[in-house]
């Protein structure tokens, strides 16, 4: 007999951490070029700042904690990208470098590094930076104006749609704007039609299961549909609600985070729904504006008790599945 | 192996127990919000660490002096409603650190006199003497208030740059959730994780200075021997 022995893991995938981190950063590369093209070299600055003080941060924990430094692991680099595309293109560097320490030190390296954190770093990070600072963090330039190093005074601020939004009003936006993300917003987080080609890549790639965004967007749709401002229709409220702010690129990019999700497809779906339904929630009664980031933080804490509903939900369906089968089979042997 | 500077050092971290060994916060994490939420900086840590002074200390004595004399169930209430009592001359006292003491510390005042610290510390002093219960008690107060004092400074200079109300650092950015309880509890597990860090610090050094020490003995020894 020629057989061969191997040590575990038996079941093998082609996907590894490294795999879908690097397919994630592959998606979220072609967002830098979309924002330095409307607002010049300083988004690649806020980048850059935020993805080595992440792998930076990222090392130095590691080094402490006495893990080995792993060189493949690309996560700090994700986390790194996300959270400078949630930021608005003036954002001072400080906040960043900030958001991105916040992001490793306390979100990440003290639950035990890559693979055990309970709350998505990038998520952490920008919520940290919205409570500090949310005067700065919600004020946007106009798009296509290329941004000097050092925000000075002849830089316009100005609120986005989301602010327009908050205040129970209408962002008067075309489709074409609202998908090329042409109006003021964060760096790379409001264009819509790129983050949907990046999603198709990701799905294709399977780095994110399609049925955790859609189920996500699908309680968001919901909510807006039913609760539309007076004088807008329902899908232009749809609209509004996930393209003019970062709600799809929270969907896409921070809701499908291999580690903090749950571990089976109907609780992914719940977690989905329910993550939808917070961030309605938070956008509705919350002062701020970047409601999303908490909501997935809120089910990210919630994660393994999506997973235990599951764990109880399927032998009941089960043995309701077994004793129907049951039944028709005796009734189906009486009437032979 | 010659462990010399070793027991120098548990000699040393033994006479501050309470303090620095077992202490009530880092180590044990009792009455966290207590220490954490008012000390936002050290008006509010020096109201509380000096309510806490005449409330907790006299409670945890009588506690001592009584003993037995109460029943068991009853315990939970009687020493409570006694640090309640002592709530109130402690109020005189702390309402000249500033007019606004009470706004600021809120709820937090009045549940000083109910505690998990109080509680742990009474059934600790049980089988002891009032002399050793007055020693344990200023020893765990002291333990409290060091940590929250450290965790009021940091938390004051972080959110507004300044020590009891004087600018200290003017040109830094301010982290204003350093003054909010989330940024608080995570100071307070930074300073847990750093007191260990030093703890393990001081072992490796101490470890290392004695075996230096046990190879010099070895290598006088040897001398002594060849010279014989």
């Amino acid at each position: 007999m020629n057989s061969s022995l191997h040590h575990a893991p038996y079941i093998r995938h082609p996907e590894s951490s490294r795999t879908l981190m690097s397919d994630v950063i592959i998606a979220l590369v072609p967002l830098y070029f979309m924002s330095y093209f409307y607002y010049g070299f300083r988004v690649f600055a806020v980048g850059g700042i935020a993805v080595l003080s992440c792998l930076v941060f990222d090392w130095l924990c590691g080094y402490l904690t006495y893990r080995r430094i792993n060189l493949r692991d690309f996560s700090p680099i994700v986390t790194g990208i996300i959270i400078s595309m949630l930021m608005p293109p003036t954002i001072d560097f400080h906040i960043v470098f900030a958001a991105s320490l916040f992001a490793i030190l306390v979100a990440k390296a003290p639950f035990g590094g890559t693979g055990h954190n309970i709350f998505n770093p990038a998520a952490a990070g920008v919520a940290f930076a919205t409570i500090c600072w949310d005067s700065k963090l919600f004020l946007y330039t106009p798009t296509l104006q290329h941004l000097p190093m050092q925000i000075n005074e002849s830089v316009s601020l100005l609120q986005g749609p989301t602010a327009t939004l908050k205040l129970g009003g209408i962002p008067r936006l075309g489709i074409t704007e609202l998908l090329l993300g042409n109006f003021p917003g964060p760096i790379g987080s409001t264009y819509t039609l790129i983050i949907f080609a990046c999603l198709i890549y990701l799905i294709a790639r399977h780095a994110v299961k399609w049925y955790l965004p859609l189920s996500y967007i699908l309680s968001v749709s919901l909510i807006a549909a039913f609760h539309h401002p007076f004088g807008v229709s329902p899908l232009e409220s749809i609209s509004n609600e996930l393209f003019a702010g970062s709600l799809f690129f929270v969907s896409v990019y921070l809701l499908n985070d291999p580690v903090t999700t749950p571990k089976y497809h109907i609780s992914r779906i719940l977690y989905g729904l329910c993550a939808g339904a917070a961030t309605m929630l938070f956008r509705y009664f919350s002062p701020l504006e970047l409601s999303a980031v908490f909501a997935i933080l809120l089910m990210n804490a919630l994660a393994p008790a999506f997973d235990c509903f599951c764990e109880w939900l399927m032998p009941q369906l089960q043995a309701r599945h077994t004793s129907v089968q049951e039944d028709t089979t005796v009734q189906g042997g009486q009437k032979s | 192996m010659n462990l010399t500077y070793v027991r120098k050092y548990n000699r040393f971290l033994r006479k501050t127990e309470g303090i620095l060994l077992n202490n009530p916060i880092l180590t044990m994490g009792l009455a966290l919000p207590l220490i954490v939420i008012p000390s936002y900086g050290l008006m509010g840590t020096t109201a509380v660490s000096l309510a806490m002074l005449i409330c907790f200390v006299p409670s945890v004595v009588v506690s001592s002096i009584i003993k037995d004399k109460i029943p068991h169930w009853l315990q939970a209430v009687v020493y409570p409603i006694l640090s309640c009592l002592l709530l109130i001359p402690a109020k005189f006292l702390v309402q000249n650190i500033s007019p606004l003491i009470f706004d600021t510390l809120g709820i937090y005042f009045s549940l000083i006199c109910v505690n998990s610290l109080l509680m742990f510390s009474v059934e600790k002093v049980q089988q002891k003497k009032p002399v050793a219960a007055l020693v344990f008690a200023v020893r765990q107060w002291l333990g409290a208030s060091l940590v929250a004092f450290l965790c009021g400074m940091i938390r004051e200079l972080m959110a507004a740059g300044s020590l009891w109300g004087i600018p200290v650092l003017k040109n830094t950015p301010h982290f204003p959730v350093a003054q909010m309880a989330m940024g608080g509890f995570i100071l307070l597990g930074f300073l847990t994780a750093l007191f260990r860090l030093i703890h393990r610090i001081i072992l490796f050094f101490t470890l290392n200075a004695s075996a230096a020490l046990d190879e010099e003995t070895q290598v006088t020894e040897e001398r002594g021997e060849t010279q014989k």
